[in-house]
């Protein structure tokens, strides 16, 4: 039965049509970092020897799901879909996530799939800003209520981000619709090979929009939006657009002013790999920034479709690797010469704050880190029209 | 009043003196509903404690597990997290008192992770009454039984967790037998998935 379903998931991926060129293992982050870990000898593995052993090892918990092996392979070999059902028939023969925290957050998750539960997650909105219980277009915030709880030393301010969003839409004129029965989106638990668990989010959530009557749904995390537009339609019936907050700043960019209130502002821009390699937003974000008065765009030198992961992918195998993944990122960001870091994921911000907080990087990786929202908001000006 | 005839008898032939006392009803199998709660016991005081109550043969409120930690300061909000979302009611962290950790300041961590734990609870919606801090030694084993007994009735009031999904926890159980195919004979470790009382 188990090596029936490695075969189909292979031939899903299209893993035997890898020419074992190793333009992957060339391209992969973690193959710099880590020397046991190469894409080319697990695809290679599992050709020829059936995969099963592969399937025990660390080798397939190691992988970021970044895809840029894929972006590279000339075969276009699906190898982070491959990695999410090896890793599904790897906890059917016994396997254990390596969850980071000590499974907090995958708890957290899976605690979500309650159908009677009342969260407490809407403690972030204050009175200056408006939100409602329908509308037509839904917020999905995430889960920057649960960072805040367990992210307390990182002195982050996650639900800050949405803060802002909703201050940003306010000034629009558009109040959003909000849930307090939103649901983890479940990106990780499916990265994870955890397919039940994931359909049980997936089924709240759309239950949950659906009763706000909303048409169109917001994220500002860059997994959340790529879960529900790419991979929400795979599970549930899903007629909504999607957009992420750059989208959303984008398609009203003509109504609004921003000012970044400084001359010759140094900013650059990280591309979280869900929203660059995997839902194909990368230009949305760079005009957004562009928009702003007093910006000085610099870019990193992977950037775009070849922007390096943050490091860390799903809460999961957080380990020296991870950080020094994240280091090297944080050096190119300072390498630009921007004073700001911009970033479209609260998962990649909190990684890279995670990273500067480690005493043996003091002072190396400092730069000053906020979510696009964030500076959106900052830099609202006010009505460019009328 | 000894009859001489009833002491030269052996032990075993003589009419019992006292009579047994019936077991008194326990309210909470009354009820119907059995709240499931798991304790986190740091291996010094508490588990002692816990034991000492034992010793002692106190009677209390048998409908709780516990989990042995060597020091309660290992209790992460993780652990605490993991037990609601294999269906427990309610969970207690029970350490030393301050200024007796065996590792010195193993308490004083746990509470600053009870802080965040109390917070995640809240995100989530779980009543806070569903979890407490306690501190009891290795002589305390009255309190350890007063503990239980109190939580056990207030989780009960509370009722069965919002968070304790029975689908959920289904497809983790059939997870659990699938993995335990291999043909190897292997203890779950996920033993408040089983209903015994």
């Amino acid at each position: 039965m188990q090596i029936d379903a490695i075969k189909s998931a292979m031939k899903r991926a299209g893993v035997m049509l890898c020419m074992e060129c190793g333009k992957c293992t060339s391209t992969c982050p973690v193959a710099l970092v880590n020397p046991d870990f190469s894409p080319r000898k697990i695809v290679s593995r599992t050709i020829t020897g059936g995969g099963i052993s592969m399937l025990d090892s660390q080798l397939v918990w190691n992988c970021l799901t970044c895809n840029l092996c894929n972006d590279h392979c000339p075969s276009d070999v699906a190898f982070a879909d491959f990695i999410r059902s090896a890793r599904a028939l790897a906890e059917l023969r016994g396997s254990e996530i390596p969850c980071a925290h000590g499974g907090a957050m995958q708890s957290i998750m899976r605690l979500m799939t309650s159908p009677d539960m009342k969260q407490n997650r809407l403690d972030w909105l204050t009175k200056d800003i408006n939100v409602a219980s329908t509308g037509e277009i839904l917020y999905f915030t995430g889960c920057l209520p649960y960072y805040d709880a367990y992210f307390d030393e990182l002195s982050l301010q996650s639900t800050n981000i949405a803060h802002s969003t909703v201050k940003v839409m306010n000034k629009l004129g558009i109040i959003p619709a909000i849930s307090s029965d939103e649901r983890c989106c479940g990106h990780d638990l499916f990265w994870s090979g955890e397919d039940e668990m994931f359909a049980m989010l997936a089924k709240r959530n759309v239950e949950m929009i659906k009763k706000s009557g909303a048409k169109t749904i917001v994220a500002t995390c860059a997994e959340c939006f790529n879960t529900l537009k790419n991979i929400y339609p795979k599970f549930e019936d899903f007629p909504f657009e999607v957009l992420h907050f750059s989208q959303f700043i984008g398609k009203n960019q003509s109504k609004m002013k921003f000012a970044s209130g400084k001359e010759g502002l140094k900013v650059t821009y990280h591309d979280p790999c869900r929203l660059s390699r995997h839902a194909g937003v990368i230009d949305e974000p760079r005009s957004v920034l562009g928009a702003i008065e007093g910006v000085e765009f610099r870019e990193m030198t992977h950037h775009g479709m070849r922007s390096n992961c943050c490091g860390t992918s799903s809460w999961m195998n957080c380990n020296m690797f991870s950080k020094m993944l994240q280091a090297s990122r944080l050096k190119e960001a300072k390498d630009t010469g921007a004073e700001l870091l911009i970033t479209a994921c609260p998962k990649c911000m909190i990684h890279f704050k995670c990273a500067q907080k480690d005493p043996a990087n003091a002072g190396e990786l400092s730069i000053d880190i906020k979510d696009l929202s964030e500076f959106v908001s900052e830099s609202l000006q006010g009505d460019r029209a009328l | 009043m000894t009859d001489e005839k009833e002491i030269k008898k052996p032990t075993a032939q003589r009419a019992p003196k006292k009579k047994k006392s019936e077991p008194k009803p326990d309210p909470i199998v009354e009820s119907g509903f059995i709240p499931r709660i798991v304790v986190f016991a740091c291996n010094w005081c508490s588990y002692a404690g816990a034991d000492n109550a034992g010793v002692n043969r106190m009677q209390y409120s048998p409908h709780f597990r516990i989990i042995r930690t060597m020091c309660s300061g290992r209790v992460t909000p993780a652990f605490v997290l993991k037990a609601f979302e294999l269906g427990a009611d309610g969970v207690i962290v029970s350490g030393c008192h301050f200024g007796d950790c065996h590792y010195i300041f193993g308490n004083h961590r746990a509470v600053e992770l009870f802080e965040r734990t109390k917070k995640l609870i809240h995100v989530l919606g779980l009543e806070p009454e569903r979890i407490r801090l306690e501190w009891v030694s290795a002589a305390e084993g009255p309190k350890w039984a007063e503990l239980i007994n109190d939580f056990t009735a207030a989780v009960a009031k509370l009722g069965r967790s919002p968070l304790a999904d029975e689908n959920r926890l289904n497809v983790l159980k059939e997870k659990q037998k699938m993995m335990n195919r291999r043909g190897e004979v292997v203890e779950s470790p996920n033993a408040i998935l089983v209903d015994e009382h």
